[in-house]
């Protein structure tokens, strides 16, 4: 019985670890007139095929680095996708000439960038110093 | 209304598709210099116009880091490329190996209605071919491959001016080395309409719930910097056409496109139908295009009044990075009483998204319209 209990303790544990410890913060500039996105929205934006916000401004979706692991909870929990999968058809996108979701190397260069770029939307970890960024959604 | 158009592209390319076979050659210096003068020159304007416009551009300021496959972002500017290195051993002609593609295109987006996209392609460079030193019969050719303007009208509409890729099925539209399966390129994908159109066209995206696509164009008159007769089986002009596409998913689509074309030096009007497709199941991705061409003219004699071509590909993911292809293609021709078939089989080996290596072997049977059997092997990059 001890064991059982040891084990239901330990996976229930793991589990809640799993399903909690993650949230992601989808960020955009203040000016953007918009104060909530769906994850359908998300995914519409970042698979380039809503190219402006309701005020006519062009969005410029921001994506983490390749090897970034926070990029790739994202991309399945919203694009549904893998990272190969999408980064295929970001470079088709690409050649027709559309441009994919600029890279920033970290959380910091992320808000810098959304902070910055009027239209400009991104995904962060955490929420601290988000001065000057609106936050748009909690996910998941 | 839209206060901003933001995303700029000027684009320079160089680039091309494979696999058409190329004349035995002929070194001609001022052809060459002709060629290496017109690249100059419009790389010369791409700049001009990067420069000019990138202060303009300010609002869509993008990260100033390179990243591989999609180019450099310089302040409001993209500049990005891709180059095949292609060596094959095809029967009935020398072995040798080619840059078969360096392409660079610059793109960029100043407002709503000046969005300049320029791509410019080198094909074809000799490395080698046996019986000869290497590097002795360099002799590239340079072609201007897309140089439009898009007015960005609302959310869905693009109204473009200029020369664009010919809207036929799928493969013609993206036909860079490292974003196709195989290095052969099939006929079905060129070799029976224009690959390029100059005109006006209208590109409505996001349409309904099903997020279909619709491209019309016109091209009255000729194409700009048209293809050398030689290396194309036809020249058109006066075009104008439909590509609609609706998207199964991510890359999974079906398409259907009309296209109608007068064949140069002919007073023949011809009329294309094409449907293309893709669809993943698990690890196989299957993809394909079929045309229908009638041709109509009284006096003009052929031995066929109507074409039919298609192909069947399947790219099987042995794992993460390594693909097993086939596909099989046939193509009546209107000059030719047999149809010509090929067959393939090959490996392509990804080990990023816009690297790959190619090897496959081709098996061609029928009249020869531009693929010959034998092996061959690339290297592609998007850079």
């Amino acid at each position: 019985m001890r064991i059982f209990l040891t084990f239901w303790v330990f996976f229930t544990l793991a589990f809640a670890d799993s399903a909690f410890a993650r949230t992601v913060y989808v960020i955009a500039n203040p000016s953007i007139q918009v104060s909530k996105l769906t994850q359908d929205e998300l995914e519409k934006i970042y698979l380039l095929r809503q190219p402006y916000w309701p005020d006519g401004r062009a969005i410029v979706p921001v994506n983490r680095e390749a090897s970034s692991d926070l990029r790739e909870f994202f991309s399945n929990l919203v694009l549904k996708q893998s990272m190969r999968s999408l980064s295929n058809y970001w470079d088709q996108m690409h050649f027709r000439g559309k441009s994919p979701p600029v890279v920033q190397g970290s959380n910091e260069s992320v808000i810098a960038f959304v902070r910055k770029i009027p239209g400009a939307i991104g995904y962060v970890e955490e929420l601290a110093n988000l001065d000057g960024v609106k936050v748009m959604a909690e996910l998941p | 209304m839209h206060q901003v158009g933001e995303i700029c592209e000027l684009g320079l390319f160089y680039g091309r598709i494979s696999a058409k076979t190329r004349p035995i050659l002929l070194t001609q210096m001022h052809s060459n210099s002709r060629s290496m003068s017109k690249l100059l020159k419009v790389v010369r304007i791409g700049i001009l116009c990067a420069m000019s416009a990138g202060p303009l551009h300010a609002a869509h300021a993008q990260s100033d880091d390179y990243i591989l496959g999609q180019g450099l972002n310089a302040g409001s500017f993209n500049i990005a490329g891709y180059a095949t290195v292609e060596a094959h051993a095809k029967k009935g002609q020398d072995a040798g190996l080619l840059i078969d593609d360096l392409s660079l295109f610059v793109k960029g987006s100043v407002n709503r209605v000046i969005n300049p996209f320029l791509e410019v392609e080198m094909a074809e460079a000799d490395l080698w071919f046996e019986g000869s030193p290497p590097l002795k019969n360099i002799d590239p050719r340079v072609d201007i491959e897309r140089l439009y303007n898009d007015f960005i009208l609302d959310d869905h509409v693009t109204f473009r001016v200029g020369k664009i890729l010919s809207p036929v099925g799928e493969w013609n539209s993206i036909h860079a080395g490292p974003l196709v399966w195989t290095t052969t390129r099939p006929l079905t994908s060129y070799r029976n309409y224009p690959e390029f159109v100059t005109g006006v066209s209208a590109i409505a995206e996001g349409l309904g719930a099903q997020e279909l696509r619709v491209e019309t164009y016109w091209q009255p008159g000729s194409d700009l910097d048209g293809p050398d007769p030689s290396n194309v089986a036809y020249l058109f002009h006066n075009t104008y056409g439909l590509h609609a596409e609706l998207p199964l998913g991510l890359t999974d689509k079906i398409g259907l496109s009309l296209q109608g074309a007068d064949v140069k030096g002919t007073r023949e009007k011809q009329f294309l139908v094409g449907l293309n497709g893709r669809f993943t199941l698990d690890r196989l991705e299957i993809e394909t295009e079929m045309t229908w061409t009638a041709l109509k003219h009284p006096l003009v004699v052929r031995k066929h009044k109507t074409e039919y071509a298609g192909y069947v590909q399947g790219a099987f993911a042995i794992s993460d990075k390594l693909y097993l292809i086939g596909r099989g293609e046939f193509f009546r021709d209107r000059n030719f009483d047999r149809t010509s078939r090929n067959f393939l089989i090959g490996l392509n080996y990804r080990p990023k998204a816009p690297i790959s290596w190619k090897l496959e072997y081709v098996e061609q049977s029928g009249p020869n319209l531009g693929i010959s059997s034998g092996p061959i092997a690339s290297f592609n990059i998007l850079f």
